[in-house]
């Protein structure tokens, strides 16, 4: 199924949303090739999220400042979630002001690019899993980063200007981390939803529960927006929405029936047919998604991160994507 | 599993006790630092000694300090 906005070719780069507002798209939107956006008015400028490193940030930011004199000096990065591949360029933006949710800056502690990097170092001693790390993380440059973490947290929906727009920053979260937010600019009838939003690509469900994520899809669809900035995939319509949040109550039912019938998570992932969604992306992320749905049900624990990649490795191999 | 062990120890001591942490499995290097960093431990030493454990093994030497 085509869930990309008619309007809008999926290609590398920027692209002109209108009134002020751009998207900057990096497909194929897979591990750590993620979206951002740019809202301009007047000569005041803000930025949803950043990328995965410096190299990627510094070229969207001189195709930014080609496009509009106001994205000289960013005013504002507004960080949707803590995922690098959302935040790791914000040391691009020395002046700026870093807004996101208290739980987003907190988690962005946690996770800083020199931990990665340690990672990418171990994978070749950690057999097929880290040949499958790096195979997703190794294509960036994390030496080049400098955490710059948020300076303003909110803790409810905030409004925030860029000139004279309005910017709604909306706390979906938890959902696909503890501190998902969108940013909703009624002006431009856009909204630009993080990572609640991967299209074509299995989204991965790193927190849950899953019911704020369906309550996120639901907040998306009663907006009058006309353009939905994913964080991966191709900019997509209200369709979009719709089948991410088909794809959520289709696998929580799924992994439902699989855990009353006493299957662990990962059989249960090895179980479940993808049906309907078997053509998107990353397939292997319901590794993921039924150990935290796992965890939601009752399951004791959560399996340590090497664990969820040996068995995505695991899955990817035993399911090869087709093309 | 490095990760139980771990969890376990710092359970049972108060905040800013170190702790030495020793494991064989190359997946501590990924799954012991995740854990603290997540949990806002800290780590204050990562060592490799080549061949220092029984059967050859590298010897992973992690210290950390309970937030
Ligand atoms: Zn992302």
């Amino acid at each position: 199924m085509q869930l990309g906005h008619p309007k809008f070719a999926y290609e590398k780069g920027l692209h002109q949303i209108g009134n002020g507002a751009y998207a900057w798209l990096q497909p194929d939107g897979g591990w750590g090739w993620s979206n951002a956006g740019l809202v301009v008015d007047g000569d005041q400028s803000l930025l949803v999220d950043t990328l995965f490193d410096v190299p990627l940030t510094l070229d969207m930011l001189a195709a930014y400042q080609d496009a509009e004199s106001a994205a000289q000096s960013i005013n504002t990065v507004v960080n949707t979630h803590h995922n690098g591949d959302h935040c790791n360029g914000n040391c691009c933006c020395p002046d700026a002001q870093i807004i996101a949710h208290r739980a987003t800056a907190e988690h962005m502690q946690a996770e800083p690019p020199e931990m990665m990097q340690s990672f990418l170092d171990a994978a070749p001693e950690l057999g097929e899993m880290g040949k499958y790390f790096t195979s997703c993380f190794g294509p960036f440059d994390f030496k080049s980063v400098t955490q710059k973490l948020p300076d303003t947290l909110i803790d409810d929906e905030t409004t925030i200007k860029v000139g004279d727009k309005d910017v709604h920053l909306i706390p979906v979260g938890p959902a696909h981390t503890p501190g998902d937010t969108l940013a909703y600019v009624p002006a431009d009838r856009t909204v630009y939803t993080g990572d609640i939003l991967f299209i074509g690509g299995h989204p991965i469900i790193w927190e849950g529960p899953v019911q704020n994520w369906i309550n996120a899809c639901d907040r998306i669809i009663d907006m009058d927006v006309e353009t939905i900035v994913p964080g991966h995939g191709p900019i997509t319509t209200k369709a979009g929405v719709e089948e991410v949040r088909h794809y959520m109550v289709t696998m929580r039912n799924e992994a439902r029936a699989r855990y009353e019938a006493g299957m662990n998570y990962k059989e249960a992932a090895f179980d479940i047919a993808l049906g309907v969604f078997d053509d998107w992306g990353d397939r292997e992320r319901i590794v993921i998604n039924c150990a935290t749905m796992f965890h939601e049900f009752g399951a004791q624990g959560k399996p340590e991160i090497t664990e969820l990649f040996t068995a995505m490795a695991e899955y990817a191999a035993a399911f090869p994507q087709k093309d | 599993m490095p990760v139980l062990r771990l969890q376990k120890i710092l359970r049972d001591s108060a905040p800013k006790t170190r702790v030495t942490l020793l494991a064989t499995d190359p997946m501590a290097k990924v799954d012991v630092v995740h854990f603290a960093s997540e949990n806002g431990h800290r780590l204050i030493g990562q060592t490799t000694q080549a061949k220092a454990a029984p059967g050859g093994l590298d010897l992973l030497i992690f210290e950390i300090e309970k937030a």
